[in-house]
């Protein structure tokens, strides 16, 4: 009986992640190659074969590879020297330093548009210097979003590593750098690079820093997300194929990268070097020259990546008139009154984005708490499929994930795909939409910080109450889920701040009628109202790192960044 | 002439002294085992001879190399020492060869001589036929065997082991133990090594210093170590003790007495320094005998290859292990005979 009840909500877990996560990916993949009537894979290659979409794919090869190598560049160097070296400050230069990987990028991308736009960039203000508009442009924006995701793990495998394996090497005779070269960096290369694949993929699926970085300006640079994008926009059956050909491009590039990086870390992988009980290795002492000039290149880092985009997107917030002077004179906060208060598209669309985010949240922190529950207390075959069907969304591209939804379900676009199959289900005008899809993409972030919760929560903890008399599902609410609430709370928080700033699927699902917080900002970047975009993107930064700080604190340190 | 002198070492962590001014010398070819329990400072004066960590204050010369001195700090790469670490540190992304080679090809030696000359060391600890695995398809044993050899491999001077057989199961580590004496004595190399395992210690080493709060308290050969201790701590240290309160001493017939209880006294063997005294006996030295003191057995524990009780001489409790046949029960009342006593400065004088 119980039993049967467990095993229903696990199959209902299932037939929804079907219904919006695989079905729709199977219908772009399946539709791209001609099913159901005929099956021609040949289409892909014809369609790549025209010169827009392979541009598109070689601007987004080529910028994902240069924003890969720049963030590891960038990223290694400073999570070897934040782990290894005694520097003042360093816990907290470490905070600064990762703050890049909270805010949205599409923040930063603005920031630099108003610092570097070849017209009115304040950084030209003496002339045109730099222009931030294209491929250079794309990838150091997002080179400096994206440089935490290798200096983290770098960091953490560096922090992790049994001291004993350098000590070794040099009582073996090695100098200082020849343990560095021989041991320390063969030993975090599988770090580097499961940082370095994760910044192409994320480079890759990411639309708002291409988008108002390459489809804006002199030079236009599509990449595959947002020729996606303007093909849905320009909508018809033929746009719709080029739209499929595109996702199905971006999949399969995701898929072939993730996989050579396991191949590449394959031998290494086997090997776990954890510290067992070896002692961590105490932190280099520099000289005061060294450390003085080091600590200056990382707040230089910190100053370019962090403060001089935030200070900037402030500043702006605050200009009466763009091009009125920049002096305190022309400050004001009438464009927070213009926004908060009068204007009729940010208040509803703040209101939606927000009832979205919680609602979100709420779902997939539920679902995904559920999940991880049954996969640790009731292993077996429905719980570790349904837990691998509820981390995929994730690791696909948003646009791509936007897309096969918009086919499968919404009136406008849907196909008749096995004609007996298709559902007269109109889930998909606006807000039904964007909740599916953001509770789907981010069901991952409950079931892992829920997994990672219950394993800390021991089995004997459980039995106690089952001896006591308490059912399963009695225990689960008694005893579980008040022990699993802190890890539930930064679950909730870890979906609710990407959720409110959402926009490459929400560009792709929203309806006219109800945008959210992230299109209404763009749309005022577009429409040439910097100051107004700068307001929303203030707002949005003070959100995102205000709920990052109650998370880093609820957690002591191990949550947020 | 010593392989190791060590003069005046001290050392501090931020405000936490971890060794307060220690001496030991060791000579060439001798094994001494530093022995003591978790924080006493053992592990840092092995790092510091191996040269991880840098002395405050004070002398050391590894064979007759000042290497750590005024403005002196020889890095440890220039040391000409071997060290074995709890944890191996074998290195996981090279083949057991490439591990017990790397001393010999970091230090510039041609790569067909350094392999011979590793293949030969992996022969002597029985590792010749895993030469081309990795680490993680070893043993904890074998493991442990490809740090030795490749502590070893460069012919150090000194050979440093760091609770090298603490991660080891029972049966192992008695196995490691004795190769590692047989090891030793075919390769006439000076060993110090740092353990918590007083039979570890006792077994291996040619001389034991006991550790205490960053000090040495004392260095002798293991059977002196045991039999006469300076200290009951260094007792404790070497062996299991039992510490009984003494109320006076007395002397009858050229004999002298501790008195235990009112009813209770037992004769000593030795008696050292001032009052007030405590008793040491050692729970394998005391035996059931009509001509003994009484005692009631308060528990006892079956150990197999014998039997551990808990007896009581008035207020006061003692240790004794007996073999388990005709062992008495709990409660029984019995007569003991104390051997080897010894009365001591309550505390002992260190």
């Amino acid at each position: 009986m119980r039993r049967l009840f467990w095993i229903a909500v696990a199959s209902l877990a299932v037939v929804l992640l079907l219904a919006f996560a695989v079905w729709p990916l199977c219908l772009v993949v399946a539709r791209a190659v001609g099913l159901p009537e005929h099956f021609e894979p040949s289409r892909l290659i014809t369609a790549f074969a025209a010169p827009q979409a392979l541009a598109a794919l070689l601007n987004t090869v080529l910028i994902s590879t240069g924003v890969t190598v720049f963030a590891v560049l960038l990223g290694a160097p400073l999570g070897f020297v934040l782990s290894r070296t005694a520097l003042p400050g360093a816990r907290r230069l470490k905070t600064y330093l990762t703050l890049p990987a909270v805010v949205p990028p599409y923040l930063l991308g603005i920031a630099w548009i108003d610092l570097a736009n070849p017209r009115t960039g304040l950084l030209n203000a003496a002339g045109q210097i730099v222009n931030i508009y294209g491929i250079g442009g794309i990838i150091w924006v997002l080179g400096l979003c994206f440089y935490p995701f290798v200096l983290l793990p770098v960091a953490t495998a560096l922090e992790r590593m049994d001291a004993s394996l350098e000590e070794s090497a040099r009582v073996a005779g090695a100098p200082p750098f020849t343990v560095f070269r021989q041991i320390t960096l063969p030993l975090s290369l599988p770090a580097i690079v499961s940082g370095a694949v994760l910044v192409f993929l994320a480079t890759a699926a990411t639309f708002g820093v291409p988008y108002l970085l390459g489809t804006a300006g002199a030079v236009r640079t599509p990449v595959l997300t947002t020729a996606i994008v303007s093909e849905i926009t320009v909508g018809g059956p033929e746009s719709l194929g080029r739209a499929m050909a595109l996702g199905v491009g971006l999949l399969l590039l995701s898929v072939v990268v993730a996989l050579l990086g396991e191949l590449a870390t394959r031998a290494e992988r086997r090997y776990a070097v954890v510290s067992g009980k070896g002692a961590r290795l105490r932190p280099m002492q520099l000289r005061p020259g060294t450390q003085r000039w080091l600590l200056l290149v990382l707040w230089a880092v910190v100053i370019v990546a962090v403060g001089l985009p935030l200070l900037t997107l402030l500043w702006v917030s605050l200009l009466k008139a763009w091009g009125a002077g920049l002096g305190p004179a022309n400050w004001s906060f009438d464009n927070y009154r213009r926004v908060l208060f009068q204007n009729h598209q940010t208040l509803p669309a703040t209101g939606d984005s927000m009832v979205l985010a919680v609602m979100a949240a709420s779902i997939a922190v539920a679902a995904g708490a559920t999940i991880a529950y049954l996969r640790s207390r009731r292993p077996g075959l429905l719980s570790s499929g349904l837990e691998a069907l509820a981390n995929a969304p994730y690791s696909v591209p948003g646009t791509l994930l936007a897309l096969g939804l918009l086919l499968a379900w919404s009136r406008e676009l849907r196909f008749i795909f096995f004609e007996r199959l298709t559902l007269a289900l109109d889930l998909f005008s606006g807000v039904g939409a964007l909740l599916v899809a953001y509770s789907t993409k981010y069901l991952a972030f409950g079931v892992r910080v829920a997994k990672s919760g219950l394993v800390q929560i021991d089995r004997s903890l459980e039995e106690a109450a089952r001896t006591s008399g308490a059912s399963a599902l009695r225990t689960a609410f008694d005893v579980v889920v008040p022990l699993l609430l802190p890890s539930l709370g930064a679950a909730w928080l870890l979906v609710f701040l990407p959720v409110l700033s959402e926009i490459t699927m929400s560009v792709l699902l929203v309806g006219p009628q109800t945008p959210v917080l992230g299109t209404v900002l763009f749309e005022l970047q577009s429409y040439a109202d910097p100051p107004s975009a700068a307001v929303v993107a203030v707002l949005l930064v003070v959100l995102t790192l205000g709920g990052n700080a109650v998370l880093r604190r609820a957690t002591g340190g191990r949550g947020g960044f | 002439m010593s392989s190791i002198r060590i003069t005046g070492i001290e050392k501090s962590f931020g405000a936490t002294r971890v060794l307060a001014g220690v001496d030991l010398e060791v000579a060439h070819g001798e094994f001494v085992a530093l022995l003591g329990p978790s924080g006493c400072g053992k592990s840092t004066l092995v790092r510091i001879v191996a040269g991880l960590e840098q002395p405050d204050r004070g002398e050391l010369r590894i064979g007759d190399r000042l290497v750590n001195g005024p403005g002196v700090h020889v890095a440890p790469e220039q040391r000409q020492v071997g060290m074995v670490f709890q944890s191996y540190a074998v290195w996981p992304h090279k083949t057991v060869l490439e591990n017990v080679r790397y001393p010999l090809e970091v230090r510039g030696q041609a790569k067909a001589a350094a392999t011979a000359e590793a293949e030969r060391m992996l022969e002597l600890v029985e590792l010749g036929a895993l030469a081309a695995r990795h680490p993680h398809e070893l043993s904890g044993g074998q493991q442990q065997r490809v740090a030795l050899a490749r502590a070893l491999v460069g012919a150090p001077v000194v050979l440093l082991l760091d609770e090298p057989l603490s991660n080891l199961d029972a049966r192992l580590r008695e196995e490691m133990r004795r190769e590692l004496s047989d090891l030793r004595r075919r390769l006439d190399v000076t060993v110090l090594l740092v353990t918590h395992d007083q039979a570890e210690a006792l077994a291996t080493a040619d001389r034991v210093a006991v550790m205490r709060a960053g000090s040495i308290v004392q260095v002798a050969p293991p059977e002196e170590i045991y039999r006469a201790p300076k200290s009951a701590y260094v007792a404790a240290t070497v062996g299991a003790l039992s510490v009984l309160a003494v109320r006076a001493l007395e002397t009858r017939d050229g004999q002298r007495w501790a008195r235990l209880t009112d009813e209770v006294a037992v004769p000593v063997e030795a008696v050292e320094g001032e009052g007030p005294w405590d008793l040491w006996v050692r729970p394998e030295a005391i035996r059931i005998s009509p001509e003994g003191v009484p005692a009631v057995v308060d528990a006892r524990a079956f150990l197999g290859d014998r039997v551990e009780l808990r007896l009581r001489i008035g207020d006061q409790l003692l240790r004794a292990w007996m073999p388990s046949e005709g062992a008495p029960r709990v409660g029984e009342a019995v007569s003991v005979v104390l051997d080897r006593a010894r009365v001591a400065t309550r505390g002992g004088t260190e």
